[in-house]
């Protein structure tokens, strides 16, 4: 699918999102709320962050503005594809008394097709890996499937990789590989474009395009190494399967237990993060039933408990079984690590808990830049 | 996928099926039969699955799902959809029910075997469904009890009954206490048969010992009647049964009729006794020498607290029993059954998919360490 | 078949608890046709010592009359439910226990302080009778309630759920004001069920639905700290709503011994 680059001209950028929104896509783009920067419905080019900055460090995120006209020169914010289509909260199905029992019914999910803009190279690595969880197995899970339906991935290739961002060492990042429909390279004057699927070349078409001259193109290439050059935290990127189980009883485990609030944030803005809770929530007259599931983590009471046993009790297991998962045993389940490298997990930690300093500590692979 | 494939999947997909169209690259394409164990969410029918990992890439995925009825999706769409990727991506189905959704079932019969257990015979409410239901014995179903929730229960009725199937059930938590006030004529949700079972075709010709500890537990119980029934196929069957005190044992009268067997020996071991007690007392794994298992000629099951299995099978270990012969049902918090939701993970295995039956090798590495 | 019969009492409380119940809206009219409501002062009947299923209690422990009446209660319930802080952990007037001799606090309170009978601390249900299921919260809410009453009617014991708030918060997408503003929340010690109500409009939450199933008072303190909070700041921000939760008694008491 390789073309020669091509360019769209900052000022034209609003062309992109009519485009999509004239193809009948509900256009999904970052922007600011509550000091952060979050994926909401996008109708207007003045709702994307231009001039904002993100500084983050464990346990903190602060936003910054300037007269930069840059909208992209961020590295990420909590969330970004996952809510979208794994919901935090969704009805399953329900369940409707009758004469002689109760028969069952499904909820539909929404299934509008989504465009996405400014998706990071992380998030994308992170949504093939729920892609494998959800519609890999022997079961699609047909509600995470149907979000996906007719799906639209415009990547902004990052310039500005976050204190956090440790993707360059995990191999995710921070130019989107592989996945996008099309991918940009914001700079001053607008974006180099490239196309990644047959859909996105139909956008394309759509749209005020010139050929990216080689400055542009060099250009691109080198804030994208630069970003990737600023990086000073790193995962080891082989698998560190076997140094994790073999390190169970590594003394780490209880200092990590002691900083660590068994709050589950971390799992929380994982991109990666699949498990998930089901319950009921019955009417009060009994006559109605909904079967609903939320996302959960492996820090919950709920978690790892079997009738009156507890298999996790104390948080030190808790924070062994979400490293040596995410670390290790993603790579026997599916194929890789599950750590994507976007850091969300050091910044949003509370007590900035930093997970490859962790990682690093207990299987005493060195590499940890300070 | 040939025209007739497409035509036999989308014409027998039932009211309430949700069918899921892929567009994936024709090399990420292969065919493959659908689930060795026929349950409601494939209901028996072949289907087209991508290769592990062929669905990573978004850019090529094109789904659709229907779960209303059994309306066809028009395949202009779906060629339209393939074209639209390029000349290497072929449009693909996978056809399932919503494996989320159970079925209803009524309860046919119920019997108390102790103050805390019982046993509900089950049979779908839709004939054609209960016709068509396969398992394994150690495959388990997810029983939901309306306005309360589901949980993971293990079927002990012998696979060749089509009419019924068993769960027997300790009340333990807010399910089974609930499910326990049900009386026949009730109706239960029912998902399944999830997991895999016993190596019960592996043992064909082999001799049997089985290992339990704790309250009657019911996966080994459905392996016991599934070797008595098909006695010749099977060597010596050798029974184990540990208590903590001899007033723990309940079915006793079933062991005692089981030891009247041909070919077949009963051991039971109380850790205390009280009142007439004609078996061991101590550990249960002091019997396991008097069993006098042949190595090469024998296949060991066990199910109880994992304490019990990790002793027993340590002490077969030092018999000369391969690891690849000694088997474990396990036991996890469980919710969804379908690989998703993570609670069931005993390190890198999802106990619904690749359990609850492991054999030793499989799970040695993290046996009786907390927190797994 | 008859009704379940259901009493609501009130003890040392602000009558907010009972509230998740006359607010229910539609919910209440169906919740009378389902249980007979024998006691509940706020909304008419009263009926203080009629035998009853469910009994549910609002409210402390803080006069020697109110020993009595909780143990009377007892004996005529089936099943004894406290709702909201005050019955389940002491309440925010649990405050003055242990602190001053209660002689000094009601004097310093009261202008005339010899009409005042009551004990010196004020303490949870629990301390006195067994308690079957507890609601925290401050004030409970309708869906607490009417979950609980479901699940007593289907015959079930009713789900706990002591996750932290910081699940809800993230479900609910809301952006955390402590990484953001460096606000003192106490999401992450505290019990879900509010709704994540505080943080949704951009503030920290102040823990009135009580300790979390995991508290590590110590790692939260000394992060509190961290933003500036003097350690008398931090025990205040545990020891507020449920000061005589163990938990956040535990944390309060670590994190002033460590400071001082």
């Amino acid at each position: 699918m390789q073309a020669p680059a091509q360019f769209l001209a900052r000022s034209a950028l609003q062309s992109m999102i009519d485009a999509l929104a004239a193809r009948g896509y509900r256009v999904i783009g970052p922007q600011v709320r509550d000091g952060a920067i979050v994926y909401a419905d996008l109708a207007q080019v003045n709702d994307l962050p231009q001039g904002w900055r993100d500084a983050q460090e464990p346990s903190s995120y602060r936003l910054t503005h300037s007269d930069n006209v840059r909208c992209f020169a961020w590295a990420n914010g909590p969330q970004a594809i996952k809510p979208h289509l794994f919901a935090a909260q969704e009805p399953l199905w329900r369940a409707i008394q009758t004469d002689d029992g109760f028969r069952v019914e499904a909820v539909e999910p929404d299934v509008r097709p989504l465009a996405f803009i400014g998706v990071r190279a992380c998030d994308l690595s992170a949504l093939a890996l729920q892609d494998r969880v959800f519609l890999g197995g022997p079961f699609v899970d047909p509600y995470y499937a149907a979000r996906g339906t007719e799906m639209l991935l415009i990547a902004v290739h990052c310039s500005h990789a976050a204190a956090t961002c440790f993707c360059a060492s995990t191999g995710d990042g921070p130019r989107a590989g592989a996945g996008f429909d099309l991918a940009l390279s914001e700079l001053e004057e607008g974006f180099v474009l490239e196309v990644g699927s047959a859909a996105g070349r139909g956008i394309a078409a759509l749209l005020p395009l010139t050929v990216a001259s080689a400055q542009q193109i060099q250009a691109a290439q080198t804030q994208v190494e630069a970003a990737a050059q600023s990086q000073t935290r790193t995962l080891p990127s082989r698998n560190l399967r076997d140094l994790l189980f073999a390190n169970l009883d590594h003394p780490r485990w209880d200092d990590v237990a002691a900083r660590c609030l068994s709050c589950g944030n971390c799992t929380l803005v994982c991109p990666t993060c699949f498990c998930h809770a089901e319950s009921e929530v019955t009417a009060l007259n009994g006559k109605e039933t909904l079967h609903q599931r939320e996302w959960d983590s492996c820090f919950s009471a709920g978690h790892g408990y079997i009738h009156g046993f507890q298999v996790r009790p104390e948080t030190k297991h808790r924070y062994r079984q979400w490293l040596t998962h995410k670390l290790g045993s993603w790579h026997e389940q599916f194929g890789r690590s599950g750590c994507v490298g976007c850091g969300r997990c050091i910044a949003w930690c509370p007590v900035g808990i930093d997970l490859t300093e962790e990682a690093h500590a207990i299987t005493g692979e060195t590499g940890h830049d300070e | 996928m040939s025209r007739a494939m497409r035509e036999l999947i989308l014409g027998r997909v039932r009211p309430g099926a949700a069918v899921t169209f892929f567009c994936l690259p024709k090399r990420n394409v292969t065919k493959e039969k659908g689930t060795p164990f026929a349950g409601p969410h494939y209901g028996g029918f072949p289907a087209l699955l991508a290769k592990p990992g062929g669905c990573a890439t978004r850019a090529i995925r094109c789904a659709a799902t229907r779960s209303d009825s059994a309306r066809r999706l028009p395949p202009a769409r779906l060629r339209y959809s393939a074209a639209r990727r390029g000349p290497n991506y072929v449009a693909v189905f996978t056809m399932h029910t919503n494996p989320y959704l159970p079925h209803v079932a009524r309860i046919v019969e119920r019997r108390q075997d102790a103050p805390t257990i019982f046993t509900l015979r089950l049979a779908f409410e839709d004939a054609a469904m209960q016709r068509q239901y396969r398992f394994q014995p150690g495959q388990f179903n997810m029983l939901y009890l309306y306005g309360v929730g589901e949980v993971a229960i293990s079927i002990v009725s012998d696979p060749e009954e089509e009419t019924m199937f068993d769960h027997t059930i300790r009340v333990v938590g807010r399910v089974t206490e609930g499910l326990a006030k049900l009386a026949p004529g009730d109706r239960v949700g029912i998902r399944g048969p999830y997991g895999r079972g016993w190596p019960l075709a592996a043992a064909v010709g082999k001799n049997v010992l089985i290992v339990t500890g704790g309250l009657g537990c019911a996966p080994v119980v459905s392996v016991i009647r599934y070797v008595m029934r098909r006695r010749a196929d099977y060597g010596k069957l050798t029974i184990i049964q540990g208590v903590k005190h001899s007033a723990d044992l309940i079915y006793r009268l079933q062991y005692e009729d089981w030891a009247r067997a041909p070919d077949t020996t009963v051991l039971i071991a109380a850790n205390a006794s009280a009142g007439p007690w004609p078996w061991h007392v101590g550990p249960v794994t002091e019997l396991i020498t008097q069993a006098h298992v042949a190595p090469d000629s024998s296949v060991a099951m066990m199910c109880g607290p994992e304490g019990m299995m990790i002793a027993a099978a340590k002490i077969l270990l030092q018999h000369g029993l391969g690891e690849d012969r000694i088997y474990f049902s396990t036991e996890r918090n469980m919710h969804c059954a379908l690989g998703h939701c993570g609670h069931c993970q005993f390190g890198g295995k999802f106990v619904c998919r690749n359990g609850p039956v492991f054999d030793y090798s499989e799970i040695k590495e993290l046996l009786g360490i907390r927190g797994f | 078949m008859t009704k379940p019969r259901v009493a609501i009492h009130k003890f040392s409380s602000c009558d907010g608890c009972q509230l998740a119940f006359l607010n229910a809206g539609a919910a209440l009219l169906e919740l009378a046709q389902l249980v007979d409501l024998v006691h509940f002062a706020e909304a008419g009947a009263v009926q203080p010592d009629a035998a009853v299923d469910i009994a549910f209690v609002e409210g402390s422990i803080t006069t020697a009359h109110e020993i009595e009446r909780i143990q009377n209660i007892r004996a005529n319930s089936k099943y004894l439910v406290t709702i909201g802080a005050c019955a389940t952990s002491g309440g925010i007037q649990a405050l003055r226990n242990g602190k001053m001799q209660g002689a000094d606090w009601i004097a310093s309170v009261y202008a005339s302080p010899q009409f005042i009978s009551s004990l010196d601390t004020s303490t949870a249900i629990a301390q006195h009778v067994k308690v079957d299921y507890e609601l925290w919260g401050c004030p409970v809410t309708s869906r607490q309630v009417l979950q609980l009453l479901r699940d007593l009617l289907f015959a079930v014991r009713p789900k706990v759920n002591a996750d932290p708030l910081c699940l809800d918060c993230k479900r609910a997408g809301n952006v955390c004001v402590l990484v953001t503003r460096g606000e003192p929340c106490m999401g992450p010690v505290t019990r879900t069920g509010c709704g994540a109500l505080c943080p949704q409009f951009g503030r920290a939450c102040y823990a009135c639905f009580g300790p979390s199933e995991l508290v590590n008072g110590h790692a939260l303190g000394q992060r509190l700290s961290g933003l500036g909070l003097t350690s008398a700041d931090v025990a205040k921000r545990f020891l507020f709503i449920n000061a005589g939760a163990e938990a956040y008694a535990e944390a309060a008491a670590f994190t002033e011994h460590k400071h001082d």
